[in-house]
């Protein structure tokens, strides 16, 4: 019996590096993806809602450069037919968040001309082709203003344009308000859902109308989820509970050490709410509460954010408060007289048993920026951070102080 | 029967349907949060003693002769010359400030070595301790006591023992009336704890705070119960304890 040990070639030995610098490469790549989730997320491929335009829900990116759902939008004409006007218009008649689509185009005796989002790939926005047959649906409001819209036809291309009329959508053209659109993307004629070039364009012939679009989205038949993280402030780390540092004892108004970030990945009906409460047992407890008696209070708040806080803007977590004595909160590093700068929410008990604006974090107007009824649409990534405050002024040493908090999803 | 079925059937639709139109779907999410001071927390106390008269700082505690009637043979209170401005800080659950005597550790001339006896029993060595006497039943005690108000009050101020704020100095050597050990009636010792200075006594041992205090600033005047006091006499006590104690 004998046993041997023999040195690989020279060629082959460099293979074994190769292959090891290769797994090191791929081990660096897998660690920079798990902390960097949502800068290289592939929403095409995680979300049960993808948003083309949305200012709730993940999706595509406008010119995201590498990022890969890129998208660009396009308008085309043909012969002697203009181009149509698309333009992003701001203001609180939106149908989701702060901004719309106004659309108008206009007739001719010939020609033709559309709109689409394409997807693009690489930082030249090299246009590319992408499978969305997980996708059942394709979703968006519509407002017709002026002149027909009946005859617009929408939906999606793949070699060609795959769509239907909006007249068959139920569309009523003389109705000026939003109206939903179901496209259900297996019934459009001969459509390669595995290959689509646009996967959202309208294109007209001898129309002439103006018009305005919303909340654009593919939907999956199974609903997706609704999440929160915990995570520390102090480096985005996920953590399992909210705490407050010792420090704060005796303190006025303190932010507490983590925020919690909310997922959103479900769009059943348009009627849908996220709203956060203490769930303490009773409307009295509505913040941090001694386990030693039961009775001793600190009051709680919340803002919600779409960006992390303190951040570049000026935004703080400096908790500042005036009047007395029912506090204004606003954020210390902003004005007190702008109401803009007041986002600090009381909380209140669930036991409350009411739905007030103090419980409201986030619905199809966006996450809930201030008291004086601001909301915010988001643009990708759309991961709202919920911050939490105590007073902490009366905090009683020797005792321990807890509270369970509820962060509730409803749709009807 | 068919006619209830189909009652049935239709109630059964509207139960069905009604709820579905209705039907509310939440998906709930439960963090804990928590804030954490058990290590958290003080008791503090600063005791500055002040001439009633003018405010200026003092050193002791004294009586002014000429307003006793000696041996008058009635227990008439009178106020000290002097008050002390307490600024005081009690943040812990389990903290709290103390005021008692200790007249066991007096110096030679003013120890008590005999106490005296209550009404109800219980054997005091609290008070001033006459020059010489080691305390006793004749003569050996002046009786003290304390009032904490929340405001300062005027140099004319006469102690008014009817008022409930007013409490008795103890003495750590108290006894019962059966004689065993005494520990200190926390109603009648405590200064201040968690809920703010105390005001005064509730029944047997329970006490109420001190109301209209700003910041954390109260004050206490003391009385002194004169019945038995002969020219030449010398009441003393040297040992008034002021404590914070905290687990």
């Amino acid at each position: 019996m004998s046993a041997n040990f023999n040195l690989p070639a020279t060629g082959e030995y460099l293979q074994v590096k190769k292959i090891q610098r290769l797994a090191y490469f791929l081990f660096v790549c897998l660690f920079v993806m798990l902390f960097t989730n949502n800068l290289f997320a592939n929403n095409l491929t995680d979300k049960h809602v993808y948003g083309l335009f949305s200012e709730n829900f993940n999706g595509a990116t406008q010119n995201a450069g590498t990022v890969d759902d890129n998208i660009v939008y396009n308008v085309w004409n043909g012969d002697l037919y203009p181009l149509p006007v698309v333009n992003t218009v701001s203001g609180s008649d939106a149908k989701e968040g702060n901004n719309y689509y106004s659309c108008s185009v206009s007739s001719a005796s010939v020609g033709w001309s559309g709109f689409c989002f394409t997807f693009v790939t690489g930082t030249g926005n090299t246009v590319t082709t992408r499978d969305i047959s997980a996708f059942s649906t394709l979703e968006f409001y519509i407002r017709p203003k002026t002149g027909d819209v009946s005859d617009i036809k929408v939906g999606v291309t793949d070699s060609a344009d795959r769509t239907v009329k909006l007249s068959s959508l139920g569309i009523n053209n003389s109705s000026h308000t939003w109206q939903k659109c179901t496209i259900n993307l297996s019934s459009l004629p001969s459509v390669n859902l595995t290959n689509i070039k646009n996967p959202f364009l309208f294109n007209t012939t001898f129309a002439t109308a103006t018009f305005d679009l919303d909340s654009i989205v593919l939907k999956r038949s199974s609903i997706g989820e609704f999440n929160v993280t915990i995570k520390n402030i102090s480096d985005n780390l996920a953590t399992s509970s909210v705490t407050w540092n010792a420090s704060s004892f005796r303190k006025n108004w303190v932010a507490a050490e983590q925020y919690l970030e909310l997922s959103l990945d479900i769009l059943e009906t348009d009627n849908w709410n996220v709203r956060i409460y203490t769930d303490n047992g009773a409307v009295s407890k509505d913040g941090l509460v001694d386990t030693a008696s039961g009775t001793k209070v600190l009051q709680m708040c919340w803002r919600v954010s779409k960006n992390l806080l303190p951040n570049a803007s000026g935004d703080t977590l400096v908790i500042a408060y005036s009047g007395s004595p029912n506090y204004a909160l606003y954020d210390g590093g902003k004005s007190a007289t702008d109401p803009w700068y007041y986002p600090w929410f009381y909380i209140t008990d669930s036991a409350k048993g009411d739905a007030t604006d103090y419980s409201l974090l986030w619905d199809s107007r966006g996450y809930h920026i201030s008291v004086s009824g601001d909301f915010g649409g988001m643009n990708n990534p759309i991961y709202p951070k919920v911050y939490l405050g105590a007073n902490c002024a009366n905090a009683i040493g020797g005792l321990t102080y807890n509270a369970n908090i509820k962060v509730i999803l409803s749709y009807e | 029967m068919k006619k209830i079925l189909s009652l049935l059937v239709v109630l059964a639709c509207v139960v069905m349907f009604g709820s579905a139109v209705y039907a509310s779907t939440d998906t709930v999410k439960t963090i804990n949060a928590s804030a954490d001071f058990a290590s958290s927390g003080e008791v503090y106390i600063s005791f500055n003693l002040k001439n009633l008269a003018d405010d200026s700082t003092a050193t002791a505690i004294a009586w002014n002769p000429s307003a006793v009637t000696l041996n008058s043979g009635t227990e008439t209170w009178k106020t000290a010359q002097q008050y002390a401005v307490m600024v005081a800080s009690v943040t812990k659950t389990t903290g709290a400030i103390y005021i008692y005597q200790d007249n066991k550790s007096n110096s030679t001339d003013y120890v008590a070595t005999n106490p005296r006896t209550n009404q109800d029993g219980t054997k005091a060595f609290s008070g001033l301790v006459r020059k010489g006497s080691g305390g006793g039943e004749s003569r050996g005690y002046i009786p003290l006591s304390y009032t904490m108000s929340a405001t300062k009050l005027p140099s004319s101020y006469e102690y008014n023992t009817g008022a409930s704020t007013a409490r008795y100095l103890t003495d750590k050597s108290d006894l019962k009336s059966d004689g065993s050990t005494s520990n200190l009636n926390v109603a009648y010792t405590t200064i201040a704890n968690i809920n703010g200075f105390v005001g005064g006594v509730t029944g047997e041992t329970g006490t109420y705070a001190l109301t209209g205090v700003t910041g954390d600033t109260a004050y206490m005047y003391f009385g002194a119960g004169f019945k038995d006091v002969q020219g030449g006499d010398t009441y003393k006590t040297e040992q008034i304890l002021v404590l914070t104690f905290q687990e």
